[in-house]
């Protein structure tokens, strides 16, 4: 009567275990198979000689070239557009897709803190002086009452995923101590034309600090931005022009103690994704809760390790009533 | 043998745990690209700092004669009304400090144009004609003296000649004079200049680029203004210097490369000579012409073909070139 008990409980041991190992092997299937999703679609090959796309926030200039040497230049040479830099960083996926992402102008290829030219040390004059007419003493960038330039830069999505970028634009002045400066600035896209400014229209250059662009770029595509800017001879600002020529003089002679100096930064960062149209490009992002099916996998390890326990502790207790 | 089955299958599914939970212990981050472009540039340095100073009349001038003063510091010419400036022949002397005096000094990161313009807004002018001699008193056939004797000027007679000199450091030159220098080299050409007057010595800054302008064609002309200002405005360029006897005017520009130091210093000065030496010996007509005009300054004749005042500006400015 004792012995049927005892057996009549070892079943229903038994009965719990497997009932238990099988919820235990489905949860550990279920982890396992999304981890292993998530391990196929980011990181199908190996991945040498290749940046993190992640987000630099302390501006490194690394840049790796083909041959996976490091280099500490951060501008690419303009003659190897091919050049792999942080804006032109390419990983492929499962499927063999690319993506790549650059920023350039007609000299180079942007990095993560490029020296770009929109404004420069000299300038050609505009009514046929046979020299520079503005030439700045020490080689740095100046502008001029007269000055202008434009300056052309191309966003390009090089891989064959859609990627969705925001551009924005900084733009201040520095040791002015709020005195007025008549630059004039203008942004425009070779799709949307000026977005700030118009053919006729100059606004201040400070109107471009704290401009923003969220936009997609289908993959193979590319957009062209121009940001020009100006400084008026003659401005009709209701001062009357020689109010003006005073004004800039007395810039210009400021200019001889102090530099007056205005910056502009332009920003652009892109990441996958599957809207905008055109190719579908593959996840690029984890938008399931990894913590959960992490939680998942650590409760049945320690459910296996708690089953193990039961097992030999019912293994024991079978074999004591036999030595006894 | 159960026993081992159910063990192999712990060890799977520990196996499988221990790959799942090193697998999620790193971060899936989203991949993002950033690049970044700026740019900067400062306000071009000006910093030209013109001065125009200096007077070119006085109502009292010193004597040069040593037979008329003993002491230093005598006038020979002082004006009736204290303060109203005059001028006279034999005026002005050296020690007077008399002229007007541009200054220019700076380097800019701009290309720079600088002009200086003059102008003698009046000037003492006796009109070409024939006018009465009052140097002379002729005795009459009844034995009475009187002014009727005659002088005629073929030419409008400005005594007053102005004069340019620019300064650097040390150095200073004389337009004129270097003018008259660089006509040198075109010997036709300064035969010609001389026959209408222009000489070493003696010659108005109006009248020798007037005379230069007479006998030399633009290109020539061009040359020669270069040359002297190109010499004496060392860094300069594009040399433009033009003047208008008739209206009194001049008007000398020059371009300046960005960052070219200008450090110059214009003098414009005036004389009214005594006399005109011409073959060794002063000419009459000169004295005669010089007595007329202090006689109508003096309100003893009346003429209005005699200009008896005479007054200057001048005016510098410094350009941006686009």
């Amino acid at each position: 009567m004792r012995e049927s008990k005892t057996r009549r409980r070892g079943r229903r041991i038994n009965s719990g275990i497997i009932v238990a190992l099988i919820l235990l092997i489905l949860l550990e299937l279920c982890s396992v198979s999304v981890v292993v999703s998530k391990i196929a679609a980011f990181s199908p090959v190996e991945q040498r000689n290749y940046i993190s796309l992640t987000e630099s926030g302390d501006k490194t200039k690394l840049m790796l070239n083909a041959a996976g040497d490091e280099k500490t230049d951060g501008k690419a040479p303009a003659s190897d557009p091919g050049s792999k830099t942080d804006s032109d960083t390419i990983i492929d996926d499962p499927e063999g897709n690319v993506t790549g992402f650059r920023v350039e102008d007609k000299d180079q290829i942007w990095t993560t803190e490029t020296d770009i030219d929109i404004f420069s040390v000299h300038y050609d004059s505009e009514a046929g002086y046979p020299v520079f007419s503005v030439n700045s003493e020490k080689g740095d960038n100046v502008f001029a009452p007269g000055t202008e330039q434009a300056y052309n830069f191309t966003l390009k999505n090089t891989g064959s995923h859609n990627l969705k970028y925001k551009l924005t634009v900084d733009a201040y002045y520095e040791n002015t101590d709020g005195l007025w400066i008549p630059i004039e600035g203008r942004l425009k896209t070779a799709e949307k034309g000026y977005v700030i400014g118009s053919d006729t229209e100059w606004p201040d250059v400070l109107d471009l600090d704290g401009y923003e662009e969220t936009d997609y770029l289908s993959a193979g595509n590319i957009r062209d931005y121009t940001l020009d800017w100006r400084w008026p001879f003659e401005r009709f600002d209701g001062e009357g022009l020689d109010s003006n020529d005073a004004y800039d003089t007395m810039l210009g002679n400021l200019a001889v103690d102090k530099d007056l100096t205005l910056h502009i930064v332009i920003r652009a960062v892109a990441e996958w994704s599957e809207e905008g149209g055109g190719v579908k490009p593959p996840q690029t992002g984890d938008n399931t809760n990894t913590y959960l099916w992490g939680a998942v996998a650590v409760v049945s390890l320690c459910a296996i390790g708690v089953l193990i326990y039961a097992i030999k502790r019912d293994d024991k207790e079978k074999d004591e009533p036999a030595k006894g | 043998m159960k026993k081992n089955n159910v063990m192999r299958v712990f060890s799977l599914l520990l196996a499988l745990t221990l790959i799942s939970v090193c697998a999620i212990s790193g971060t899936f981050a989203k991949y993002v690209t950033k690049a970044e472009g700026e740019d900067q540039a400062r306000v071009a340095k000006w910093g030209v700092v013109l001065t125009v100073e200096g007077k070119n009349f006085a109502d009292k001038y010193l004597a040069t004669d040593e037979a008329y003063t003993e002491d230093d510091g005598e006038y020979s010419v002082v004006s009736s009304v204290e303060g109203e400036a005059v001028v006279a022949p034999g005026t002005p002397d050296a020690d007077d400090g008399l002229g007007m005096v541009a200054t220019v000094k700076g380097t800019p990161e701009v290309a720079t144009r600088y002009t200086l313009e003059g102008k003698a807004v009046k000037d003492v002018v006796l009109k070409k004609g024939t006018y009465t001699d009052y140097t002379q008193l002729v005795k009459a056939a009844d034995g009475t003296y009187g002014y009727t004797g005659t002088f005629n000027l073929d030419k409008d007679y400005a005594p007053v000649k102005w004069n340019l000199k620019i300064s650097k450091g040390s150095a200073s030159y004389d337009v004129a004079t270097d003018l008259y220098r660089a006509l040198g080299q075109y010997p036709t050409l300064l035969a010609a200049a001389e026959s209408y007057g222009f000489s070493k010595d003696g010659c108005s800054f109006f009248d020798a680029i007037a005379i230069l302008k007479k006998v030399a064609d633009d290109d020539t002309y061009t040359q020669i203004v270069e040359t002297v200002l190109g010499n004496i405005v060392s860094g300069g360029r594009n040399f433009q210097l033009d003047a208008d006897p008739a209206t009194g005017t001049f008007k000398l520009s020059y371009d300046f490369d960005p960052n070219k130091e200008m450090d110059f210093t214009f003098e414009l000065s005036w004389a009214w000579a005594f006399e005109k030496i011409v073959d060794n010996a002063a000419d009459p007509i000169v004295d005669a012409a010089d007595t007329y005009l202090g006689n109508v300054a003096a309100g003893v004749i009346t003429d209005d073909n005699a200009n008896t005042t005479i007054a200057a500006t001048l005016t510098a400015t410094a350009t941006q070139i686009d």
